[in-house]
């Protein structure tokens, strides 16, 4: 071998293992990125992928240590689950550089380790089963993805997180913790653990929710108790049917001795079952309340053309016999949907909100308020509404619909009503002292029986709480939206019913005052919708609310305006996208095609300059 | 230093003209915009577990699809803009020309990078600008999450640069330097696509190896995470070293 090829072979041996070692460090300073680098920052508008301030500020709040168990499973089979665990371990340990050395955090597998075991189990953390990986042989494996957080002696788990989830889950046990008590939710209502009839409403998803926000106490009757429990922190009240006046006085008193309540009030009970409650107009037995606190409810519905467009599909006979399914689309405006437009956009409750459905709503009248009281409306219905006598039956019918709004158009004005409203201040009472006529007087209801139990406390006059303490209250126009979800509607966690849950959730951390909870929560992308050019064209063209019917005979039953509606709005979606790619086009021409154009062209008169003056001239 | 920085700036331009010299750059340019707008109107992102709608059906006002898509169409782009850079030079024998200026290697190597990396730029910001500014008149688009995407779009780039870059200096075919360039870039962009089927403690390395989890996950959403920063730069820095040493090897050999 020559000395130059030898020299060769050595530059590249050399040149291999400086490429070996540049890579080997490239791995080892990403490794240790990895696990002590956790500077991060959220430039987006949404703030949904770094940790909140609300929890930064919350751990600098911290006067102990808060010891953090994070019960994983060293190596979950399925990468997915591996990748999710990463994520957990990174944000604690982002949580941890956040609390400034108040958090001692400590992973445990509980696979692997008897005593992990053990405590997981004692702390109510269970493992999850997950399928095998088929492709590595896999076969199934428990895998622990549970927390526990211990703060001065009290201790609060959190069995299964997910990375999207932890940043909640783990600040509400941290506020608990911190405040050193867990609220207990009154809930008063139909469905409290007994066999529903069939077509009653349920409510189990939506009591979920509350069992994620404190300990859920069912309150069984209202009438023939001592009223509300004292260390109620919310009370619930959802659909009450003619209430004995004695448990109006029970919700009454306890917001005047400064309690927090949702009254979710429903005065028409519909159902999508076929069977169907009456549909006529029923009384809740809290009309006093409502209409001495300046918030009565309206007695027919609301008629919104900004609603639910339903789907149904009936069967038809075609002209040659043959039986076949019609779609047909109706804008059900008795399910009014409520944008962005119609939340408040200064309480943290709605501020993020993207939206709400409610079903078969009242609104909630504008009448003057007790002294001293404020009323914030959270939910309103839009400019384009009526209230409507309540139809007796459910029926999706789009000419229906469009005959009721021409009707309607020509004999009223539309507006935005009221759906959900918040009191605050110290409300009066209806009973007693006869500030309100018509109320029965406490010695009338308390005195009688009911069953076989006697109202055990000594009421008179003198003893009724009336505007003593600061109340908060949330009355809402329906409580069909709290249902459980039926054909993708009312309490579901998706389609209409996507936002109910982190609406509950929300208004339940507000009222518990835990205003940091209700801006963690509230982290969901902000509602960023496209102009629909559709309905504007509609709107334009002042088309009636219905969708129409979508079948082979579509074509005919539209009307022209309505097929120019899907022109214009096909060509201004068309316009949108031709200006953007148009505008790409332009840049590009200028920012690329011109340089490169002016250069050749000025290389080309150098060379028309270096022709003309061969022995001289600069080129 | 001066004159190196000089020199590495003299490169950059050289290499940036005949970039523009020739019809390809608008070309490019303009494929690149018509691809990246048809992908966002019409497909969304039907890919993995990142499903996103098109523009139409989703109705949101964001970037998301186009940034979902671009590691995939840097897989495609960045070997066709680099692939000629040295294999070019060495098949027409400009290198050793270029050899016998006084022109160090690691000038020559930054002054390319930086070139195409420079254009490269250009076509991002001449594609997804007039897209933000009409998304932007349609609805209530995030600001924060588009610059975070282009600045975070604009590393990755840099960093697959840097890797197609030096895969181009150790062929002298520019096919071989494409195919060789698109094959490593596309199995680093499908890793994230692979890691249901991978053993776990693989597919988490092999998550965290992937650009995607250091863009997708992060900058195309608007958050600035240094991890990401260190990686990209990390290996941008990697990819030109050992595009320095082949062509100092070279130039001395």
């Amino acid at each position: 071998m020559s000395a130059k090829s030898m020299k060769r072979a050595t530059q590249r041996w050399n040149a291999a293992l400086s490429i070996a070692l540049l890579v080997v460090i490239v791995v080892f300073v990403n490794d240790a990125a990895r696990k002590h680098v956790s500077f991060k920052r959220d430039l987006s508008e949404d703030q949904l992928y770094a940790a909140s301030p609300e929890l930064e500020k919350r751990l600098g709040e911290l006067d102990d240590v808060l010891v953090v168990r994070a019960f994983l499973t060293a190596s979950p089979e399925q990468g997915a689950v591996q990748i999710a665990k990463s994520q957990l371990v990174s944000q604690l340990r982002d949580y941890e550089e956040a609390s400034k050395g108040r958090i001692r955090l400590d992973f445990v597998d509980p696979n692997s380790s008897s005593e992990a075991k053990f405590e997981a189990v004692r702390l109510g953390i269970k493992p999850t089963q997950i399928a095998g990986n088929v492709a590595t042989g896999g076969r199934g494996q428990e895998v622990w993805l549970g927390i526990s957080l211990k703060y001065r002696g009290a201790e609060r788990a959190i069995p299964l997180v997910m990375p999207q989830t932890l940043e909640y889950a783990f600040a509400s046990e941290l506020f608990r913790l911190m405040r050193g008590y867990t609220p207990k939710i009154g809930w008063f209502g139909p469905s409290q653990g007994l066999t529903p009839k069939a077509g009653d409403p349920t409510y189990v998803q939506a009591r979920r929710v509350l069992q994620l926000a404190g300990e859920l106490v069912d309150l069984e009757t209202l009438s023939t108790s001592e009223g509300v429990p004292d260390d109620i922190d919310l009370l619930v009240v959802v659909r009450p049917d003619s209430l004995h006046p004695r448990a109006a006085f029970a919700i009454d008193q306890y917001l005047q001795g400064g309690g927090r309540a949702i009254l979710a009030l429903d005065n028409h009970h519909y159902s999508l079952s076929g069977q169907d409650l009456p549909a006529a107009h029923r009384v809740t037995g809290l009309e006093m309340l409502l209409d001495i606190w300046g918030v009565p409810l309206s007695k027919g519905i609301l008629w919104d053309r900004n609603c639910v467009t339903v789907t149904t599909r009936n069967p038809v006979a075609g002209a040659d016999g043959t039986v076949g399914d019609v779609l047909t689309k109706t804008d059900y405006t008795f399910w009014p949907s409520i944008d962005a437009n119609g939340l408040a956009k200064d309480v943290p409750v709605t501020a993020r909100l993207g939206g709400l459905v409610t079903y078969w709503t009242q609104a909630i009248l504008e009448k003057t308020l007790p002294d001293g009281v404020r009323r914030i409306d959270l939910a309103r219905s839009s400019d384009e509404s009526w209230i409507v006598d309540a139809p007796n039956t459910v029926t999706f019918d789009p000419s229906l619909v469009r005959s009721q709004g021409i009707e309607l158009s020509a004999t009223a004005e539309p507006k935005s009503y009221p759906i959900v409203t918040a009191l605050t201040g110290k409300l009066p009472s209806p009973f007693g002292f006869g500030k309100y006529p018509g109320a029965p007087k406490p010695l009338e209801f308390f005195d009688a029986v009911i069953g076989d139990k006697q109202w055990e406390g000594e009421v008179t006059d003198e003893a009724i709480l009336s505007g003593v303490e600061e109340a908060h209250v949330v009355v809402m126009g329906d409580a069909d939206w709290l249902r459980d979800g039926v054909q993708g509607y009312f309490f579901t966690p998706d389609n209409y019913g996507v936002y109910s849950a982190s609406f509950l959730g929300s208004l339940v951390d507000w009222l518990l005052l835990e205003e940091d909870l209700v801006a963690l929560r509230s982290r969901s992308p902000i509602s960023r919708p496209l102009t629909d050019f559709l309905k504007v064209e509609r709107e334009a063209r002042e088309l009636a609310g219905s969708a129409g019917t979508v079948n082979y005979d579509e074509a005919e039953v539209r009307t022209k305006s309505e097929d120019e509606a899907e022109a214009a709005a096909s060509a201004s979606r068309t316009s949108a996208m031709a200006a953007a790619t148009g505008g790409s086009l332009l840049a590009a021409f200028l920012f690329v095609g011109l340089p490169g154009f002016l250069r050749t062209r000025r290389r080309s008169e150098f060379e028309v300059l270096d022709e003309a003056n061969p022995k001289g001239g600069k080129s | 230093m001066s004159t190196e920085w000089g020199t590495m700036l003299w490169v950059f331009r050289r290499e940036l003209g005949a970039r523009f010299d020739s019809l390809s750059a608008l070309t490019v340019t303009i494929v690149f915009a018509l691809v990246a707008h048809g992908l966002y109107y019409f497909l969304g992102h039907p890919v993995g577990d990142l499903q996103l709608p098109s523009l139409w059906a989703g109705q949101v006002a964001s970037l998301q699809v186009v940034f979902a898509w671009l590691p995939l169409l840097f897989v495609g782009l960045i070997p066709a803009l680099t692939m000629g850079a040295w294999a070019e030079e060495r098949a027409s024998g400009t290198q050793e020309l270029l050899f016998t200026w006084p022109v160090s290697g690691r000038a020559s190597v930054l002054g390319k990078f930086f070139a195409v990396w420079f254009f490269l730029g250009l076509v991002l910001a001449v594609a997804i600008l007039p897209l933000a500014v009409m998304v932007a008149g349609l609805g209530d688009l995030d600001w924060g999450a588009v610059f975070g995407g282009l600045a975070g779009a604009f590393l990755l780039a840099g960093a697959c640069i840097s890797i197609s870059l030096f895969l181009s200096s150790l062929f002298t075919e520019q096919l071989s330097a494409f195919l060789s360039s698109a094959l490593l870039l596309g199995l680093l962009w499908s890793a994230g696509l692979l890691i249901h089927v991978m053993p776990p403690s693989l597919a988490d390395a092999v998550f965290y190896a992937s650009p995607y989890s250091h863009f997708f996950d992060s900058a195309a959403r608007g958050v600035f995470d240094l991890r990401d920063l260190i990686y990209h730069v990390s290996l941008m820095v990697a990819g030109l070293w050992c595009n320095t040493l082949v062509v100092e090897g070279r130039r001395w050999a």
